[in-house]
């Protein structure tokens, strides 16, 4: 590729990156619970996706970067970011009843789910992803994550109506 | 309530969630991803244009990194401005590198007697100095520090020389490199940077000018991750750490006597991906070797053919997942002098029942 070539391909990712780094930066932050492990989860994932730039049309440019942060080993992020990541909610969430309260207590929650329910449930419900691409993003099958979605949900919907004031 | 009232609930609180922490999002800089996604290519391009030889296995331990707790230098904190707390502010560690390259095989050239890394987890930013003997100094810009200690930075200093110094996890134990256009010996000092979860490292070659690092892992014992902390498939047998990096293209062995690691694209056509560390006990003239094999996914009931004079202590295969390669770690012993990879052809079941066999490269 000539100078030219590579210009007019760096500002196209770059246009690329400023675009999909909101989704990704809120997307990681579900998965990890941490903004600076969400960020350089982030930024790991954009680095790989311009090594495959070249091959990446761009209307599946946001799905392929999403593809590899996801699959990124998140349980690393989990355990650098462990402030966040309680194995049961804390006592002071049983009494929350404002809704900030109720979004620190999701994020929470997410956190005490496995990996793989925690990410379709991401996916399915935060990215609105279909099933099919869900399983397509995490390589698995649809049944796959039917099974993990409905045990994650039923996690946290568990957890969340046993907060007084918390969502119902 | 209902499974799709509580999905819709579910959907709202997720996206309040992530538009009300707007401003806390640490914003990427497309600057760094394109720098950085650049440097990978570069490398990318130079390793697979390297097409070298089975340097590693045909030299048995090439490629070494010896060092560890051994090599381990002191702490030098070193307080600078009112509030120098660990993670609070600059804290320097000085490694010792005076006698980084005793014991190789090659010496080399002597370089620097030491380097002094100075790791600001408050500025975010980390810097090198390096200590000629005769006490001259010679300092580099400080460097962008990655936010997560769970990540790996390091710069190629030394010159000719041959010195990589970086900022690792303090969980990393030991760290294994490969070098590209050839294999080398090397030798890495660490010390931890107290309260950071971090230590600095300082990675001595033997190579010639134009030895780049080509990849890089490191372990904490348990499982082996690439320089980003991304995890890839292990698996230990006694002793020895065995590990298959597909993004940097390199596999391994963390061994309690020696580190070794290759490139996958040093594979010679028509062989299976191998490796072999050895060592010979003291005056004897048989050598104990452990020789790392990648078969295909769901490889079982593996069969060793020893070369002439060689004999198969164990065979331990240790499959992935359906996707991943088998690694299987053969130990055996034999003359010190002809030994070569001790493997002369290796037999195996696939999962749909036929058989497969090959030699290694």
């Amino acid at each position: 590729m000539d100078r030219t070539g590579k210009a007019e391909r760096d500002a196209a990712f770059t246009a690329f990156v400023e675009q999909a780094t909101p989704s990704l930066l809120r997307t990681a932050w579900l998965l990890t619970g941490d903004h600076h492990a969400a960020h350089d989860l982030v930024q790991a994932a954009l680095v790989r996706t311009y090594v495959a730039w070249p091959r990446v049309r761009p209307e599946t440019a946001l799905a392929y970067a999403r593809r590899i942060l996801v699959n990124e080993r998140t349980d690393r992020w989990r355990r650098t970011g462990a402030e966040l990541a309680v194995a049961t909610p804390p006592e002071s969430a049983a009494t929350a009843g404002s809704a900030t309260e109720d979004r620190d207590v999701v994020v929470r929650l997410l956190a005490t789910l496995p990996d793989q329910q925690r990410k379709v449930v991401v996916l399915r419900y935060y990215a609105d992803l279909s099933e099919q691409a869900t399983a397509d993003v995490l390589n698995i099958s649809v049944g796959t994550v039917k099974s993990a979605s409905s045990r994650g949900l039923a996690t946290l919907r568990a957890q969340l109506a046993g907060i007084e004031g918390g969502v119902r | 309530m209902s499974t799709d009232t509580f999905e819709d609930e579910l959907r709202s609180l997720l996206h309040d969630t992530v538009d009300a922490e707007g401003p806390a999002y640490v914003d990427v800089d497309p600057d760094v991803v394109v720098t950085a996604g650049r440097r990978v290519v570069r490398r990318r391009r130079m390793a697979a244009g390297a097409g070298i030889a089975a340097a590693v296995l045909a030299l048995g331990v090439t490629g070494a990194v010896v060092g560890g707790a051994g090599h381990d230098r002191a702490v030098d904190p070193v307080p600078a401005g009112p509030s120098t707390g660990p993670g609070r502010g600059p804290i320097a560690v000085t490694l010792d590198l005076s006698d980084a390259l005793e014991g190789l095989q090659a010496p080399g050239p002597p370089g620097p007697s030491s380097v002094r890394v100075e790791v600001d987890d408050h500025a975010m930013t980390w810097t090198v100095t390096v200590i000629d003997p005769d006490g001259r100094t010679t300092s580099r810009p400080a460097a962008t520090l990655p936010a997560n200690p769970g990540f790996t930075t390091y710069a190629e200093v030394g010159g000719d020389a041959g010195l990589v110094v970086g900022v690792m996890p303090a969980s990393a134990t030991d760290v294994v490199s490969a070098w590209f256009p050839d294999p080398v010996e090397s030798s890495r000092s660490s010390a931890p940077v107290p309260g950071t979860g971090r230590q600095v490292f300082a990675i001595r070659h033997t190579g010639a000018a134009e030895t780049v690092l080509a990849g890089f892992d490191w372990t904490d014992g348990e499982q082996v991750y690439t320089a980003a902390g991304s995890s890839v498939q292990s698996a230990r047998v006694g002793d020895a750490l065995a590990f298959v990096d597909q993004t940097q293209g390199l596999f391994g062995i963390f061994g309690a006597h020696s580190t070794v690691s290759k490139r996958l694209s040093d594979t010679p056509a028509g062989a299976l991906p191998a490796l072999m560390t050895g060592r010979v006990p003291d005056g004897s003239v048989t050598m104990d070797g452990t020789v790392l094999v990648l078969l295909p996914a769901g490889a079982e009931d593996v069969g060793i053919t020893p070369s002439p004079g060689s004999t198969v202590r164990s065979v331990d295969a240790v499959p992935g997942g359906s996707t991943d390669q088998t690694l299987v770690l053969v130990r055996l012993t034999g003359p010190r002098q002809s030994m070569g990879t001790g493997v002369e052809r290796i037999r195996w079941t696939n999962p749909d029942g036929s058989e497969g066999s090959g030699t290694i490269g």
